[in-house]
């Protein structure tokens, strides 16, 4: 290791920060070296970096077009031409997969931008403020966490009309409700704290004290969670694609992929398997990194 | 500077308070000593506006309050007991500070930062640290630093050596005596010790069962002039065990 290499570490590492900044990055750092400790979260995080790297480069990693069909080259297996094989309309699976990456990181995505701050909003402002608005904020997730969550999305989907935009927005309504629950439980143990009640003191407003004191708090939670469900996420996302309330062809989605394989299952079986383990290898990746991520920033195992 | 008349607290059936009048003049240092569960610590609570279930009068600056709406906002100001759980795990020493300025809008957060800091005795190394990378001296230091930043006239301090080890108390005492004569600060201190109550306060109530059992000067209390056998009972068990 050089002498660069040490001094920059050592400023990250500093016990005695000289600025905002230096305070905030060594905090970082503190978490990254933890994280990297955990040798499955890194495994995941990998996974998760090769489909977004995926999803990014598809225009200039995939060898065909997604949507272009070869109808004299339907249902080849998997060989030198197409690696993972084509399906029922001559279309490369493997270029589909990859543009399929991009749909699947989309829908994870904005799930988790509209669940999260719903669900974290609720719980923490529900736990601080108690009494009735914590009854009537509580009871109203219990209406949504009573309902299975994949049945609950395909009736807002029948209701909203097929379509991948619906199927977001059916998705994050389904999925808030745990984190509501996380964030409460998280605001419930730290509500009483001295550090709340000297921020009462000095003055701050209710919403200071819970934008600024309590979520950050109830943050790590929730960010394990939601790396946790995201492969369910996918699941149902694949789900509805699978029902046909999902994407709707010629959208490469993986779970329509799946659906459009079912047909072929037993003598090509590749046109449902490869998106099939594509799935099942990205949630694998999510899950990993959910477990990393709770033994790193989960604060009662620090 | 405080006026209360039969201060009566409650948590659900418990009466926690029972009838407590005192009346603290701007400046003053006024302790209440009593055994754990005596109701000091909920008096302070009640005084800060922590605790709404409480029926009497208490008036603050002459301003008499209501349970529903007690805002001491930044003329009282409290140290607590527990120097590890009354900061902000995820705030740094300067975000903590920063914080009473933003609410209550004052410019020029970053000198007054450094300003409370050098009043309470802590180097600038220690700015930007957070919590645990701190000893509980120093963040005690950090909790009393935030009291002050806001320049009240009144420091409710519950118990706030009782957490730290020997060495550490006689520095806080000392630090809190300092301020006290720098700022012209009236303290409200709770302490089951009569030693610390006795090294900081003027006046001493003491408190049983959520009543005051005897008001007397500090200099009566050092001498041992107390009427009330429980206070003599007080002062017998502070001077430790002593062979027959």
């Amino acid at each position: 290791m050089t002498e660069g290499t040490r001094s920059w570490q050592d400023w990250l590492a500093s016990d005695a920060p000289a600025s905002r900044r230096q305070a905030r990055l060594g905090e970082a750092w503190r978490l990254l070296r933890a994280f990297l400790r955990h040798r499955l979260a890194v495994a995941g995080l990998i996974i998760l970096g090769l489909l977004l790297l995926a999803a990014l480069l598809a225009p200039l990693v995939a060898p065909y077009p997604p949507a272009a069909q070869h109808l004299a080259e339907r249902l080849a297996p998997p060989g030198a031409q197409h690696w993972l094989g084509t399906d029922e309309f001559g279309r490369d699976i493997l270029s589909r997969l990859l543009y399929g990456a991009r749909i699947t990181l989309g829908i994870v995505a904005l799930v988790t931008a509209i669940a999260a701050p719903v669900g974290l909003a609720v719980g923490c402002t529900a736990g601080y403020l108690g009494g009735w608005a914590d009854a009537a904020l509580m009871r109203l997730t219990d209406v949504f966490l009573a309902l299975p969550r994949l049945i609950l999305a395909l009736a807002f989907v029948a209701a909203l009309g097929a379509g991948i935009e619906n199927a977001i927005l059916a998705i994050a309504l389904v999925a808030w409700p745990p984190y509501a629950r996380i964030a409460r439980a998280e605001t419930l143990t730290v509500r009483r704290t001295d550090f709340i009640a000297a921020a009462r003191l000095m003055g701050a407003s209710a919403a200071r004290i819970v934008l600024r004191h309590i979520m950050p708090l109830c943050l790590a939670s929730v960010i394990v969670r939601v790396s946790l469900d995201m492969a369910g996420v996918i699941l149902i996302a694949a789900g509805l694609g699978f029902l046909g309330l999902g994407a709707q062809p010629p959208s490469p989605e993986w779970g329509a992929m799946i659906a459009a394989g079912r047909k072929f299952m037993l003598d090509q079986w590749w046109v449902g398997a490869m998106p099939g383990i594509a799935v099942a290898v990205v949630s694998l990746g999510f899950n990993l990194l959910g477990d990393g991520l709770r033994d790193v920033l989960d604060p009662k195992q620090r | 500077m405080i006026a209360a008349h039969g201060l009566t607290a409650r948590f659900g059936a418990t009466l926690a308070v029972d009838g407590v009048s005192f009346s603290i003049a701007a400046g003053e240092a006024f302790g209440i000593v009593g055994e754990s569960g005596s109701g000091k610590s909920t008096v302070l609570r009640v005084i800060a506006g922590l605790h709404a279930h409480w029926s009497g009068t208490l008036e603050l600056d002459g301003v008499p309050q209501s349970p529903r709406r007690l805002r001491p906002g930044g003329a009282a100001q409290m140290v607590f007991q527990d120097p590890y759980g009354s900061l902000h795990p995820r705030h740094t020493v300067d975000r903590a500070l920063a914080e009473p300025l933003a609410v209550h809008g004052i410019a020029a957060a970053a000198e007054r930062i450094a300003d409370a800091l050098a009043d309470v005795g802590l180097a600038r190394e220690h700015r930007f640290r957070y919590p645990h990378q701190l000893s509980g001296g120093q963040r005690q230091r950090v909790a009393i630093a935030r009291a002050l930043i806001l320049a009240p006239r009144l420091v409710l301090l519950d118990e706030p050596t009782s957490a730290l080890d020997a060495p550490v108390q006689a520095e806080i005492l000392a630090l809190l005596q300092r301020l006290r004569r720098e700022q012209r600060l009236a303290y409200v201190l709770v302490s089951h010790n009569l030693a610390v109550v006795a090294a900081l306060c003027e006046r001493v109530a003491v408190m049983r069962e959520g009543r005051f059992v005897e008001e007397l000067a500090v200099a009566d209390l050092r001498a041992g002039r107390a009427e009330e056998p429980y206070t003599r009972q007080l002062i017998e068990a502070s001077r430790g065990y002593r062979r027959r």
